[in-house]
């Protein structure tokens, strides 16, 4: 397996420099060229266990400061893109069409996604009414996205998704996010947003990306982070 | 197209990444295999120089010998080589616990060539040190040839002594009792292989060279228990004529470093003097093993009163040559002065009480250089094993025991660190592996670095700054210059909770007033040793890390406890398997 060092550092969520002295050193079990090293995953998820490490080869950096307000709906928006016409009969066929267009979700993932987001309907629905789901996975860092994207998904045909109020849906918002922490921002921006009967109104009329994207970010300025800079 | 295979770095191979045991074994031969050609290439040029030489050694000048000897040796090193004088041992250890054993390779032989001119010219020396030291410098550049990390080239330092002790004395258990105790200072078995190999290649190929001829012969001895209880005595003495030696050794250096001559005149008056004694007393020139190998045999002639005098005579001629800046080391003189030591006080023995029936002078000759080898290297195994070996004979086991202890305990008493470690100790720089001061010395500031503070800026108000709190997994703030983005101070919240819950001072106080502009920091280059020092001084948990009057981040006792621990398993770990 080869990996460059800082996905090594991060794997085993150490700091850079240190990975680089202990091959230096020859404490861990890799070997370097530049940039990049060759390990066998096997050797180093065993000496990891054995020096009380732990090894993930898809952990993401941690975030370096409560990002709180830095997570914008539009951004997210952006991320996961507006989807017209998306179809079929019950709600696994519509998250299998809305995942399959998904752009930023790896081929080979979509299946463990729809079956997430399948699992998790199983448990409530996610129908919150007004003819609107926020279908989502439990788990959201176990997918391996690496920035927090919503896809708006509009429906071709109004499916019942055993809502609250029992209306068909028409339009979903798939949430996917690197971290729960994240997910609950994400949700809260966008429960403000659909607690608006304008912006209902406003979604009843399928609007295109532009627009959907324009609207957001008028509803989110208010919201949006002050003078504020990261170390 | 590309070769799937770099030929140059074998560490690379496929075989050899998850496991390197078998590389290690390889190089390790070869390693000994080299160093033990070092030995014997030494051995052979001492003994053609001393050849040369005879026949000038009546002649009145002849004192003058050991001063040419010297300052052409001072000259080569510190000329030609560029390199400081010194015994060897000292700086295979402290590049071993500094610098992952990393050697220049010009050190494999220079040592050789200057000890060499040293000791053939009379200088009172041993050559073991300089090969040590060229075997080490053997194994560190085959290491960087095969592209090794610092943990094989430690091992291959380690198989360059051992090779070199078990070519010099035939003696390859000594070889590697010495390398593990003396050199690398930590027994992990996986240093062990490659050592053991290199010592047996060391010595193989000293047999092979030269034949199985061995400095000194076996010898079979009846010892009694009034012999073993006798060695107690021995032991005082030999503890007492090491501390005697490493001070001497060290009052002259220290003494001739204040001397403003150029080195290579102040080794020229050191073998001067060593001259002048050996007019006198030619035992004292040399590494010596001529007079012991006499007085093993009990054919060494002189008196009680003179062998004490030879015992005096040699630390002293000793002291001269290495304090005064002649290449060499103390091993071959520690077994000169011990055998002279062991035969004075048996001599002593059989002159207060003649009706005892003592063991022959060759066992207490034995047993005073295991006292002074153990005393002065505080390498008790290392003096066992090299004398068990040297007389392949188990019969001297128990007097060896005792005297090696005590005397390693009596010299520790006054002598905490070992003849080879004490500069080293000193200046701070040994770093036992799996020692506090290893790990430390490992760990950077960089690598502590926590850098999830929110910067705030001078000219904020309190109103701006409560928002900031509240997002803040932290409970301090680094202040930073809007425009110069210069680090100003620390705002820590214990100092200013009064106020946050004040509705009336948010518009009114600015981030400016509240922060603590007189904070230590540290540097991101700073000794992590230091900067604990520090934190404990002032009682501080965090420090922040500023770089060109920029903030990087903040170091904290507690990011340090997880890495400080993280580190100490990574070091320890094939130590406690």
């Amino acid at each position: 397996m080869k990996l460059s060092i800082d996905q090594i550092a991060q794997a085993l969520d150490l700091p850079q420099g240190k990975i680089e002295r202990w091959i230096r050193q020859g404490r861990i079990p890799l070997v370097r060229h530049d940039t990049i090293c060759t390990f066998d995953q096997q050797t180093l998820e065993r000496w990891a266990l054995q020096h009380d490490l732990k090894f993930h080869p898809h952990r993401k950096p941690q975030p370096e400061c409560m990002q709180a307000d830095d997570i914008s709906l539009t951004a997210a928006l952006r991320n996961g893109g507006v989807h017209h016409g998306v179809s079929g009969e019950d709600t696994d066929a519509v998250f299998q069409a809305a995942v399959e267009r998904l752009a930023i979700i790896p081929a080979l993932s979509k299946p463990h996604l729809v079956q997430k987001l399948i699992e998790r309907e199983a448990l409530t629905s996610t129908g919150i009414g007004k003819g609107v789901a926020i279908p989502h996975p439990r788990e959201p860092e176990s997918l391996g996205v690496e920035s927090p994207a919503v896809a708006a998904c509009f429906l071709e045909a109004p499916i019942d998704f055993n809502a609250l109020d029992s209306r068909p849906v028409s339009v979903m918002f798939i949430l996917l996010s690197p971290s729960v922490q994240m997910h609950l921002q994400l949700l809260s921006r966008l429960s403000y947003c659909l607690r608006q009967e304008t912006f209902i109104a406003f979604l009843d009329r399928k609007p295109d990306e532009t627009a959907l994207l324009a609207q957001l970010s008028q509803m989110e300025s208010p919201c949006e982070p002050s003078d504020r800079r990261q170390p | 197209m590309r070769s799937p295979i770099s030929w140059r770095l074998p560490a690379s191979w496929y075989v050899f990444r998850s496991d390197d045991r078998l590389l290690l074994i390889i190089a390790g031969a070869m390693v000994g295999v080299c160093s033990g050609v070092a030995a014997v290439a030494l051995n052979q040029a001492l003994v053609a120089v001393l050849g040369w030489l005879r026949p000038y050694r009546t002649e009145a000048w002849a004192f003058l010998l050991p001063a040419l000897g010297a300052a052409l040796s001072s000259l080569f090193l510190n000329k030609i080589m560029r390199e400081g004088a010194g015994h060897g041992v000292p700086e295979v250890i402290y590049s071993v616990s500094r610098y992952g054993g990393l050697m220049r390779f010009r050190s494999s032989f220079s040592r050789l060539i200057s000890s060499c001119l040293t000791i053939g010219s009379g200088g009172s020396a041993g050559p073991e040190a300089p090969i040590v030291m060229s075997g080490s410098a053997i194994g560190s550049n085959i290491a960087r040839v095969l592209g090794l990390n610092d943990r094989q080239r430690v091992a291959l330092v380690g198989c360059g002594a051992a090779g070199a002790i078990s070519a010099i004395f035939n003696a390859p258990i000594a070889g590697l009792i010495f390398a593990m105790e003396v050199i690398l200072g930590e027994w992990a078995a996986s240093n062990l292989i490659p050592i053991a190999i290199a010592a047996v290649a060391g010595t193989e190929i000293s047999h092979l060279l030269q034949g199985k001829q061995i400095p000194f012969s076996h010898h079979h001895f009846e010892i009694g228990s009034i012999d073993v209880m006798a060695c107690i005595g021995l032991a005082v003495f030999t503890a007492l004529a090491s501390i005697l030696l490493t001070r001497s050794i060290r009052t002259i250096h220290h003494k001739a470093d204040g001397i403003r001559l150029p080195a290579w005149l102040r080794a020229a008056g050191g073998g001067c003097t060593v001259g002048l004694i050996g007019l006198y007393l030619p035992v004292v020139l040399g590494e010596g093993y001529h007079a012991i190998r006499e007085m093993m045999e009990g054919q060494f002639a002189p008196g009680l009163g003179l062998v004490c005098i030879a015992v005096l005579a040699k630390i002293l001629a000793t002291a001269l040559t290495l304090g005064s800046g002649g290449s060499g080391g103390i091993f071959a003189p520690c077994l000169v002065i011990g055998s002279f030591t062991g035969l004075a006080y048996h001599r002593a023995l059989v002159y207060l009480w003649p009706g005892v029936d003592w063991v022959q002078e060759g066992c207490f000759v034995l047993l005073g250089m295991a006292g002074l080898i153990s005393g002065i290297l505080q390498a008790p195994l290392t003096g066992i094993f090299l004398i068990i070996e040297i007389t392949g004979g188990y019969e001297v086991i128990l007097p060896l025991l005792i005297v090696s202890a005590i005397s390693t305990s009596l010299c520790h008493y006054f002598e905490p660190a070992s003849f080879y470690l004490k500069d080293l100790v000193e200046k701070g720089q040994v770093l036992r592996p799996g020692t506090d001061a290893r790990v430390l010395a490992d760990l950077e500031v960089r690598e502590l670095l926590e850098t999830d503070c929110i910067t705030v800026h001078p000219d904020m108000l309190l109103r701006d700054f409560v928002d900031i709190v509240k997002q803040s997994r932290r409970n301090l703030f680094p202040v930073e210059d809007r425009q110069t983005r210069q680090f100003q101070g620390v705002i820590y919240m214990d100092d200013i909770r009064p106020y946050l819950f004040d509705p009336l001072m948010y518009d009114t106080v600015l981030v400016g007033q509240l922060m603590n502009a007189r904070v230590a920091t540290v540097s991101p280059d700073d000794d992590v040793v230091d900067v604990l020092e520090r934190m404990d001084a002032d009682r501080l948990f965090n420090m922040p890390v500023v770089a060109n009057h920029r903030f990087l981040g903040m170091i904290s006792k507690s990011t340090l406890l997880d890495q400080y621990r993280k580190e100490l398993m990574v070091q320890t770990y094939h130590l406690n398997r």
